[in-house]
């Protein structure tokens, strides 16, 4: 496997990796811009009307025909938050050509996927004034509203979510990068199409491969296709640590369903960014989180579920682009006050440094597991690079995994006492009866 | 030992190997040059298992007793009453899930594989249940019923399932109701355990840098001392449930806190062939047939999208599955397409006048071929991640097939058969629509 990295042009690098191991070859050109409340939807709102047709082929159908020909290539589109900047990411998986069947063994799939995309991003089909097809804007505004509102259907993932903007409220992490109902319904196909233009003068692209084609292949493949695009680099602004407020937050909503959902967060003041310098302690951040609520027999497992038998679920998560402990569980509503109480039981015991060696120990091994698993994913190590890049770190997996190991039950006592109580919002269930659908034996 | 038999691939550069011994395990090994191990135990037991000899369990017992085997007598193991301790200490990470026919348990490591590998198969080799902790189990299980409850897309392909099979287990719960968890005692898991996690009733497959002689001494030194057991009876006496080709509703409804209506169009499926080739040869044509008319490359999902009947999402699934453990009548299948849209009898409408198009032109067959296209490249992909091998061995391979026989399969499957398939599955009475739909309209 080797690494190497290339200018395509002002604004786009491709980092390429070279590895014969895998069938399928992947191909991810991210474009990373910085959160924003008005600007956010109107990204999000175009690259769904991007996904629905271009110049080549101008129907949905058409598009993801081409795909299937090009052997049931997939393209996965994520727009989500980084920290404080919204990432809009095309992921390509393809089949190898050496394992095509011999009579389509000279498909140039790489090549295909490569015009499919540059014809997509930016080749829209539009009207003859040169405005994105307004009949296309009006229907993926209509399909961005029903997402805004489905959101609420995944009880988990809608609870996460107003924790997310009730604590990170006027920060862009804060922002919901779909926007409003009201804010979308408003947008005019002349906006998006401004929006489309002014991305494409000045944006910020980074394209990974990993499979069996060599740097020049795909180098050349991706000049082939986006050669025409031409834009000035667009600065990213690193994203700062979230601080903690005076006197932590509460929030509760009402729903008709039968299981509460309780979300919790804590912010250290610091991220991987600020503790550039301090990677030591990056290390032991990510320890804590281990033994906290991620590992198999983690400190929420142990005692909020098995012993305590208050939850199916109750696992913690770690963003050191914003410094942000998470936790998450599902409860009867009944219970909130039990369930909260044995979280910030847990979280305290390794404050007060409460915790054994062997503990931290298997903490340790849990990440070594992860960490050594990495080299065999092509997606665990483009998520690793692109969030080093972003974080401004260029730490190795290797790197980060000699820290982590060296990390003593102190230092992640020491870890623990920065997280300081954040936000607590409850989704409170409000369904009658006792989540018993009538069923008949 | 019995003998060990090599297969290997030519055209994916991959190769495997699988024995059985003589306690009944059947072993499948896929050396793999990565730096994870991947391993699973399939147990041909899941939650359509209702019939232990006699008796009938309660629903849910498959799953309950998933959930029951990660614990062990702490008398034993040094205080330890877990084998998530076992686990975490040679750094390993486990689960396990369960559908309507196997019991999956596996992990995956970077080192000490032989120790995770020894923790798996014992783990599966005896059952520690006390009274305290299947009660504590069963406030967990609570929520994971409560969670299930509320997911309104569940609810939505349960609808589906009850109303295509009427009584039939397949329709039940994997989890159980509240009521029904409150019957699994200890005895009960006991009898199931006893039951059903027999060697000759499971799986190991392996992928990693490891070979067949590496596992077998391991398998060996666990299970080794294991004798064959006899045959058990699993069907009940009298099959109890009702059988019809026919679904049993056309048409539920339910209301949820959701934004948008839920939909999900349900096909019951004639029975599958009973094993080996000719249930791959249908599960396979099952998977062009559903490809060829539900792909988001065809028209029927991009016409509904482009005119805002259907939101983006919408996909479809499909069951084609059957089980020697299971008396005929209760072989099983279905076809689900599900999504969101504004009106479900609308999305319905288009279902029914699209079927019948294809009734009367034909599949065509551009889609057909593309289908196989993609089908394909799903297999290939499959052979990426030690996870993925691993977990392709354990349900692709039936006794005397070899998984790189999906090639030949596959290429076999022609037009007419395909089009043969769809006329018996696609026939009007085996429909049914289920949707869930915002609160507000049911006031």
């Amino acid at each position: 496997m080797t690494e190497t990295k290339r200018l395509l042009n002002q604004a786009a690098t491709l980092r390429h990796t070279h590895d014969t191991r895998f069938k399928t070859a992947r191909l991810s050109l991210y474009t990373v811009m910085p959160a924003h409340a008005e600007r956010s939807p109107l990204t999000t709102l175009l690259f769904g009307i991007l996904r629905r047709g271009s110049e080549l082929y101008p129907r949905l159908a058409l598009l993801n025909r081409r795909l299937d020909e090009l052997y049931g290539t997939t393209l996965t589109i994520r727009n989500y938050l980084h920290g404080d900047n919204h990432v809009v990411c095309y992921t390509a998986e393809m089949a190898e050509q050496a394992f095509l069947p011999p009579s389509d063994a000279h498909t140039d799939i790489l090549g295909g996927v490569m015009e499919l995309l540059a014809d997509v991003i930016l080749h829209p089909l539009t009207q003859e004034d040169g405005t994105l097809r307004a009949a296309a804007v009006e229907a993926e505004k209509v399909s961005l509203c029903d997402s805004l509102r489905a959101l609420r259907n995944d009880t988990r993932v809608y609870a996460g979510n107003r924790l997310r903007e009730i604590m990170c409220q006027g920060e862009p992490y804060g922002l919901s990068i779909g926007g409003s109902v009201e804010q979308v319904m408003a947008i005019t196909p002349e906006e998006v199409t401004a929006h489309h233009k002014a991305l494409l003068e000045t944006t910020r692209m980074e394209v990974f491969y990993t499979g069996r084609a060599s740097e020049e292949t795909v180098s050349a493949a991706w000049k082939k296709a986006f050669g025409c695009w031409d834009p000035t680099l667009a600065e990213t602004p690193v994203t700062r640590p979230h601080t903690p407020p005076h006197t932590p937050r509460q929030a509760t909503e009402d729903m008709a369903v039968s299981q509460g959902k309780l979300c919790m967060a804590w912010a250290c003041g610091e991220n991987i960014s600020t503790l550039k310098n301090t990677p030591d302690a990056s290390a032991a951040y990510a320890v804590c989180n281990e033994l906290f609520g991620v590992m198999q027999n983690s400190l929420l497992f142990r005692h909020v579920r098995e012993e305590l038998g208050l939850c199916y679920f109750c696992d913690s998560a770690l963003d050191m682009t914003k410094g942000i402990l998470w936790v998450s569980c599902g409860i009867r509503p009944d219970k909130r006050g039990e369930a909260e109480a044995a979280i910030t039981r847990q979280l305290t015991r390794m404050q007060r440094g409460e915790i054994s060696p062997v503990e931290v120990e298997l903490a340790k091994l849990s990440l070594k597991n992860a960490y050594s698993q990495m080299g065999d994913s092509q997606s665990s190590l483009e998520v690793f690079a692109l969030n080093r890049l972003l974080g401004g770190i260029s730490s190795t997996p290797e790197e980060e995994l000699a820290r982590i190991m060296a990390v003593t039950p102190a230092d992640v006592a020491r870890a623990a006492q920065r997280f300081q109580p954040d936000t607590v919002f409850f989704l409170n269930g409000t369904a009658e009866g006792d989540g018993e659908e009538d069923y008949d034996e | 030992m019995n003998k060990i038999i090599s297969r290997t691939c030519e055209r994916l550069e991959e190769g495997y190997t699988e024995t059985r011994l003589p306690c009944g395990l059947r072993i499948l090994v896929c050396p793999k040059d990565r730096h994870s191990y991947h391993a699973a135990i399939t147990v041909g037991y899941g939650s359509m298992d209702r019939f232990a000899g006699e008796r009938t369990l309660p629903m849910g017992t498959a799953h309950f007793l998933e959930h029951k085997m990660f614990e062990r007598d702490p008398a034993l193991f040094g205080g330890s009453d877990s084998y998530d301790d076992e686990f975490s200490t040679v750094g390993a990470e486990s689960n396990a899930y369960i559908s309507h026919d196997r019991t999956v348990y596996y992990f995956s490591c970077t080192d000490r594989f032989p120790e995770a590998l020894r923790a798996l198969l014992s783990m599966v080799s005896e059952l520690y249940v006390t009274k305290q902790s299947v009660s504590r189990e069963r406030a967990i299980i609570g929520e994971e019923i409560r969670m299930n409850t509320d997911d309104p897309w569940e609810r939505c392909s349960a609808g589906a399932r009850t109303a295509l099979f009427g009584r039939h287990p397949l329709q039940e719960e994997i989890c159980g109701t509240l009521s029904s968890i409150r019957r699994i005692t200890p005895a009960i898991l006991r009898e199931a355990f006893d039951t059903f996690y027999r060697p000759d009733n499971m799986i190991l497959t392996v992928c990693g840098r490891v070979s067949m002689e590496e596992v077998v001494a391991i398998a060996d030194s666990v299970m080794g001392g294991l004798a064959p057991k006899p045959p058990r009876a699993y069907q009940p006496a009298v099959p109890r449930v009702r059988v019809s080709a026919s679904a049993f509703s056309p048409r539920t409804i339910r209301y949820r806190p959701v934004s948008k209506p839920l939909f999900c169009i349900g096909v019951k499926c004639p029975a599958a062939p009973a094993e080996g080739k000719a249930l791959w040869k249908r599960d396979l044509t099952v998977s062009v047939l559903c490809e060829t008319l539900f792909s988001h490359a065809g028209d029927f999902y991009s016409t509904l999208f482009e005119s805002g009947t259907v939101s983006p999402g919408t996909s479809y699934g499909f069951l084609v599955g059957n089980s020697p453990r299971l008396p005929a009548p209760f072989a099983y299948g279905y076809f689900d397409l599900s999504g969101e849209c504004d009106d479900p009898d609308t999305v319905m409408d288009a279902f029914l006048a699209f079927v019948e198009r294809i009734r009367r032109e034909g599949l065509p067959r551009e889609d057909f071929e593309r289908a196989k296209r993609v089908i394909y490249a799903d297999f290939v992909a499959a052979f990426d991640t030690t996870e993925d091998v691993a977990s392709l061995l354990g349900s692709y391979v039936h006794d005397g097939l070899c998984a790189y026989d999906f090639f030949d399969a596959l290429e076999s499957i022609t037009l007419s058969e395909a089009e043969a398939l769809f006329d018996r599955v696609f026939r009007p009475e085996q429909y049914t629509l289920s949707a869930v739909l915002p609160l507000e309209a049911a006031e």
